[in-house]
């Protein structure tokens, strides 16, 4: 597979006012409650006024019945762009892409991008038993699990074909878990053991308690704006300097043992000019460790089969780790707020080359590598993006 | 709330051939009379070719096991009345890969399997994954997916009818 020879630049596009709402296990509030609470914080976060959003991306599971479109009226916007993403944990670095084009044109000159969902009691649910036709009529039925139930079988193939341990497995939930202690946010944030990890109560083997992400409500954010306005307006801010995405990549693969990032990553690394080794940090999509692995090994750190070998050897700790890795903690740590999980690398990344005095913060930071994954349709997730972003100068 | 007595029986619309072929016990899969090409989960499209001319055609019933879990923690009743439950992913030896209740004792990475397509005791067609040489199965699974006294009389079934339970 050849990777395309030229990358169109994201030149002159800005990524500010990184936000969260913070994350709760249940929630009576409707979706459209947490996406606005971002939409209001990242405005008083930037200064910048609500009517000057002309742009507006989002991703929601519980927003339906109401849509975007329901949102500009709910949210008293007029937007001249509007995009609503159904790639689940794609959707943040996807919906970065296409802002960053909007403002590249000038068909908006500030688009809010946020992922936000409710979590009511029953709701996950809910979710899972209608996820998509061909998991009702070929998924759900054998023993309804929902996504767990798929990546119980992806991993054990995985640790059959690979070798990796579940001790490997906790390596990466247990440096998550170490990063989240200095996430406010994040709704497990005391220290996880090795022996706590391997004696949780099974899912579906071999998944226990601690591989699998909470389901709670909550949102993130940011907005995407071009270079000269952030300046204008005294934002520190991200840039882009690649990206890519690839969908239903390898389908004939009888188990998914690699995404689409394999497809496109030499081209994002050689339109960046930049490479893995040059990463500051990684925020990889954790909806279990297995696909933290893959990506890994699809991003180029390591060859394929390779991530156990490379979970031993490296250290994800925010703080001194040689590969900082979900410094907030990641999804397994701080929940999934449904398609927030889709925006919260995102965010954290942003957060870490913007922001002053972070309490997890990765020491000098200045490139990172976000990667999504997401939409388990049948027996894998189809859609994967990613992108590599660097502090922009003042 | 779920059924504890009754596993899922919502389908869609795209099951309803394989309702049908529940009848002779044997899988069954959409084949493109125009390319040629086998699929599942069944579509009213050839994903290889985009042909909307597609015929329900039985098939081998060998497959490979590719991995497997039991189910701790279900979102249905039925399911976590009788957790662990056992579900295998199969690739079958006519090409598509399928997820397929597990009922073999000792299941094995690559190892052979046979498939089975069979109404359980909702009367909605399931796939079922069984042992070869001799491999006996789990214990009770088979009672506790088909009803005792379930009939074959579906003929006023339709996907998506909880008739049996």
């Amino acid at each position: 597979m050849t990777a395309p020879s030229t990358v169109s630049g994201y030149d002159g596009v800005a990524l500010v006012a990184p936000f969260t709402v913070p994350y709760q296990r249940f929630s009576d509030h409707g979706a459209p409650w947490f996406i606005g609470q971002a939409l209001s914080g990242m405005l008083a976060a930037s200064g910048v006024a609500k009517s000057a959003v002309d742009g507006l991306a989002v991703a929601s599971f519980t927003l339906a019945p109401d849509t975007a479109a329901s949102l500009t009226e709910y949210f008293g916007l007029e937007p001249r762009w509007l995009e609503q993403l159904p790639y689940g944990g794609a959707s943040g670095t996807i919906a970065l892409r296409r802002a960053a084009r909007a403002v590249q044109c000038g068909d908006a000159e500030i688009v809010a991008c946020i992922g936000g969902d409710t979590n009511r009691k029953g709701g996950f649910r809910e979710l899972v038993s209608n996820f998509s036709s061909f998991s009702t009529d070929a998924v759900y039925p054998y023993g309804a699990a929902g996504p767990n139930g798929v990546f119980a079988m992806m991993t054990r193939h995985y640790m059959i074909e690979t070798g990796a341990t579940r001790e490997d497995f906790g390596r990466i939930c247990i440096a998550q878990r170490r990063n989240a202690a200095a996430n406010p946010h994040a709704l497990l944030r005391d220290p996880l053991t090795l022996d706590a990890y391997l004696d949780a109560r099974p899912v579906a083997d071999p998944l226990h308690l601690f591989d699998c992400v909470m389901p709670c409500a909550g949102a993130d954010g940011f907005l995407v704006m071009s270079i000269d306005r952030a300046r204008s307006l005294n934002l520190p801010y991200a840039r882009i300097l690649a990206g890519g995405e690839r969908h239903n990549a390898f389908a004939a693969d009888p188990v998914q043992v690699r995404g689409g990032w394999t497809a496109y990553r030499d081209g994002m690394y050689r339109a960046a000019g930049v490479g893995p080794t040059d990463m500051d940090m990684l925020q990889a999509y954790d909806d279990y460790p297995v696909v933290v692995m893959m990506q890994l090994e699809g991003l180029g750190f390591c060859a394929p089969g390779e991530a156990p070998q490379f979970v031993r050897e490296r250290n994800f700790i925010c703080d001194g780790g040689d590969l900082p890795m979900n410094t907030s903690g990641g999804q397994l740590s701080a929940g999934q707020a449904g398609a927030a999980g889709g925006f919260i690398g995102m965010v954290e990344a942003i957060r870490q080359l913007c922001g002053v005095g972070l309490p997890n913060a990765v020491p000098g930071a200045r490139t990172a590598l976000v990667s999504g994954y997401g939409m388990v349709n049948y027996d894998r997730c189809l859609c994967t993006a990613a992108a590599i972003i660097e502090k922009g100068d003042a | 709330m779920s059924d504890p007595h009754c596993p899922p029986q919502r389908r869609t619309p795209l099951w309803a051939g394989m309702n049908d072929a529940a009848r002779n016990g044997r899988p069954a899969l959409p084949r493109c009379r125009g390319c040629g090409a086998l699929h599942y989960p069944p579509r009213e499209l050839c994903p290889a070719c985009l042909s909307g001319n597609l015929a329900w055609e039985a098939v081998p019933d060998g497959g490979t096991l590719l991995s497997w879990t039991r189910i701790h923690a279900s979102n249905e009743a039925f399911f976590n009345e009788h957790a662990p439950w056992p579900v295998g992913l199969v690739q079958l030896d006519a090409g598509p890969t399928v997820i397929a209740h597990l009922d073999v004792a000792e299941p094995v990475h690559g190892g052979a399997v046979k498939l089975r397509l069979l109404r359980d005791r909702g009367g909605a067609a399931v796939l079922l994954a069984t042992g070869v040489d001799g491999d006996a199965g789990r214990a009770g699974l088979m009672p506790l997916l088909q009803a005792g006294g379930a009939t074959d009389d579906d003929s006023n079934s339709d996907a998506g009818d909880a008739d049996g339970c």
